[in-house]
């Protein structure tokens, strides 16, 4: 016999054998050794849900199903467990966010780590975790019309100087034209220094005198320093509540809706005309929503999908539950990938 | 095939035949009892491999370096079968599991969340000559503290796929890392860690290298080989240039910028490994410095605030723990904080 010939048959069989292996050393667990096993992975999915850890129990319960997938004690265990952790994350991820809306940083850290232990995929929380629980390295700023780097600069740093950091943060040219609606990162220019405490009743002071001057920007700036120092200083919270819902009311009238919302989530407790503004501002943020979204279909028929995914960005701002402007969105952006890849191809 | 090959033999003597078919098959059956003892003698995986979760059977002679290393790649990964298990070492016939995935995302815990300290040990060459001896001596002490106690030093790579969510990462998880890159730091304190086989980060200057008292690139390629991960440290000229009374302009900022990205290439040319993390000190400045180094390509960032790290930190401000080298073990221990108790239920 040609020796090729017996080569090629060694490491057939070699290939085989190897194969083979696995399928003889999977057999053995078919056979009487996998009763130990199941009862094993039992009794640690039980310990493990006495203690609460939800997804390890989960872990024991599948892995008994890819020995028997009809093990029926398995199998209802895995989709009450299941059941059970999404629907607990999802109530500590809105405890969570309630807790953001009403500045609670602690309750909200908490709350979201729950989400995330229950439930390890919920990226929302991951997200707002890491945006809210890390100082800002940028701030978001959708610019108006008519703004220059040189008013953000002034807007945000107090100086002209600023606008070329802005520029070289946003990939802009230094003297660009700014188009809107679009968003642009600030980076935040140095770690706010630390509050002394003494300066309380100063800062307090001069709060309750901007307060009366309607200068209510500067009150949110002294209000959210004096409440880092003592979040249950209970005039600064009087005091940043007013501001908000002053500042609100301004936004609506300008049809700022966005900005609107933003101010009116932030005011703790109940507000006199709260509520009711909140309902007309969800009124006319559905209805500015909508022709935001008819703008961003436009622009998607007349193939500009970058201006149409904007213009539904926008409707997501203003009605974050807007199933149809999140769709669009995903459809418009796989467009927008698959002729990228097509270009550079 | 075995058809083909016995076709091959001519018929014309039965019995020539016969003894010419024996002599051809039995190298064959020989080599085929071979390959069958080879696979007879694979490791005895008695249970069949789920696909999370591996149950299997300690063998007589197995301890867990040998599991850890059959089942997981290293014997260092012992510390998931002890976990998982809640074993210290393994008995003949028991029966254990083994996670093969990240089975607990961000070391989250219904009593609380695993911390991660990465210590910052400064430039030993600027200790006085006299004390150096004696701090090699403190520096040992430390490390030895951490081996006795428990605690797993884990490199910073596997400190990203943690924050990443993407790997579990031992309880008392450590990350050492040295801004230094001196010759002295060859001498003395490499030896010690490559005894404790305690994998490393060096931050480097690339264009100090090779200079008066410093390493060369084979000294630190020596390092990298034995578990030592070097990255880069931003220089004192570039932090320098970013002078907080004044504003940056975009062409200081896109040169800064080219300066990092010249280096971090320099060290993954000569050193053969990716280059990642930039360290920098001082809180201020800070996200003009994070802007800086995600456009020159790295893809974290490790401050000098001090304290410990969740997984939820930016990953480009990175706490790191100043150390002092001559530490006593009581001073040391107060540097590494674990684990954040709290009720996550």
């Amino acid at each position: 016999m040609s020796r090729p010939l017996i080569a090629l048959y060694l490491v057939a069989s070699l290939v085989l054998l190897g194969f083979a292996g696995d399928r003889c050393r999977y057999a053995l667990a078919q056979g009487p050794d996998r009763q130990p096993v199941i009862t094993t992975l039992a009794e640690k999915a039980a310990t493990y849900e006495a203690a609460d850890e939800i997804q390890l129990a989960l872990l024991c319960w599948r892995s008994i199903l890819e020995f028997d997938p009809e093990h029926q004690e398995a199998l209802a265990n895995r989709q009450r467990l299941e059941a059970q952790a999404q629907e607990r994350a999802r109530a500590s991820y809105q405890a969570g966010r309630a807790a953001l809306a009403q500045s609670r940083p602690k309750d909200a850290r908490r709350a979201l780590l729950v989400t995330l232990r229950l439930d390890p995929r919920f990226l929302d929380a991951r997200r707002q975790l890491e945006q809210f629980m890390n100082p800002p390295v940028y701030k978001w700023y959708r610019i108006e019309p008519g703004e220059s780097l040189a008013d953000l600069s002034r807007k945000f740093y107090r100086t002209a100087d600023g606008a070329d950091l802005i520029a070289f943060a946003n990939d802009l040219p230094a003297n660009a034209q700014l188009l809107t609606p679009r968003m642009l990162k600030i980076p935040v220019r140095a770690a706010p220094p630390p509050y002394k405490a003494q300066k309380t009743d100063h800062d307090l002071a001069r709060a309750r005198k901007l307060s009366q001057a309607g200068r209510h920007e500067k009150v949110l700036v002294l209000t959210e320093r004096l409440r880092r120092a003592d979040p249950k200083l209970r005039e600064a919270v009087q005091l940043e509540n007013r501001s908000r819902f002053t500042l609100g009311q301004r936004f609506f009238r300008q049809r700022q809706y966005i900005k609107a919302k933003q101010m009116l989530d932030g005011i703790q407790g109940k507000y006199p005309g709260l509520e009711a503004l909140r309902t007309d501002l969800r009124v006319q943020s559905q209805k500015q929503a909508e022709v935001h979204y008819r703008d961003g279909v436009k622009f998607f028929l007349n193939d500009e999908l970058e201006r149409a995914v904007e213009n539904w960005r926008l409707v997501l701002g203003l009605d974050p539950d807007h199933e149809e402007a999140a769709a669009s969105i995903r459809e418009a952006e796989t467009l927008l990938q698959k002729l990228k890849t097509v270009e550079e191809e | 095939m075995l058809t083909a090959f016995l076709g091959a033999i001519p018929r014309a003597d039965s019995r020539v035949a016969a003894g010419r078919l024996a002599a051809r098959v039995c190298p064959l059956l020989w080599l085929s009892l071979l390959a069958f003892l080879t696979a007879a003698c694979a490791p005895p995986l008695q249970v069949r491999p789920p696909s999370e979760l591996l149950a299997i059977s300690v063998g007589p002679d197995e301890n867990l370096d040998d599991l850890a290393r059959r089942y997981l790649g290293a014997a260092d990964r012992r510390w998931i079968i002890q976990d998982f298990n809640a074993i210290e070492s393994a008995a003949p016939d028991q029966l254990l599991l083994i996670p093969r995935r990240n089975y607990r995302p961000g070391g989250l815990t219904p009593d609380g969340y695993q911390m991660v300290p990465v210590l910052a040990y400064p430039d030993i060459s600027t200790v006085k000559s006299e004390q150096v001896s004696r701090i090699a001596d403190r520096f040992r002490r430390q490390m030895q503290y951490l081996n006795t106690e428990g605690y797993h030093v884990v490199g910073i790579h596997q400190m990203a796929a943690f924050m990443a969510f993407e790997a579990t990462l031992p309880p008392k998880a450590v990350v050492l890392t040295f801004d230094d890159q001196s010759r002295l730091f060859f001498d003395l304190i490499y030896p010690i860690l490559r005894t404790q086989q305690f994998p490393a980060t060096l931050f480097i200057e690339p264009g100090a290298v090779g200079t008066e008292s410093m390493a060369t690139w084979s000294q630190l390629t020596e390092m990298m080989e034995s578990g030592i991960s070097i990255q880069y440290r931003m220089p004192r000229a570039v932090a320098q240039s970013l002078n907080p009374a004044r504003f940056p302009k975009q062409s200081d900022l896109a040169q800064a910028v080219s300066v990092l990205a010249r280096d971090r290439l320099d060290i993954e040319t000569r050193g053969g490994q990716p280059c990642r993390y930039m360290a920098y000190s001082g809180d201020q400045m800070a996200a003009l410095k994070i802007l800086l180094a995600e456009k020159a390509g790295f893809t974290g960032g490790f401050n000098l605030a001090g304290g410990s790290n969740p997984f939820y930190r930016h990953p480009f401000a990175i706490q790191r723990e100043p150390v002092s080298w001559d530490e006593a073990p009581k001073a040391f221990q107060n540097h590494l904080l674990v684990f954040k108790a709290e009720v996550l239920r």
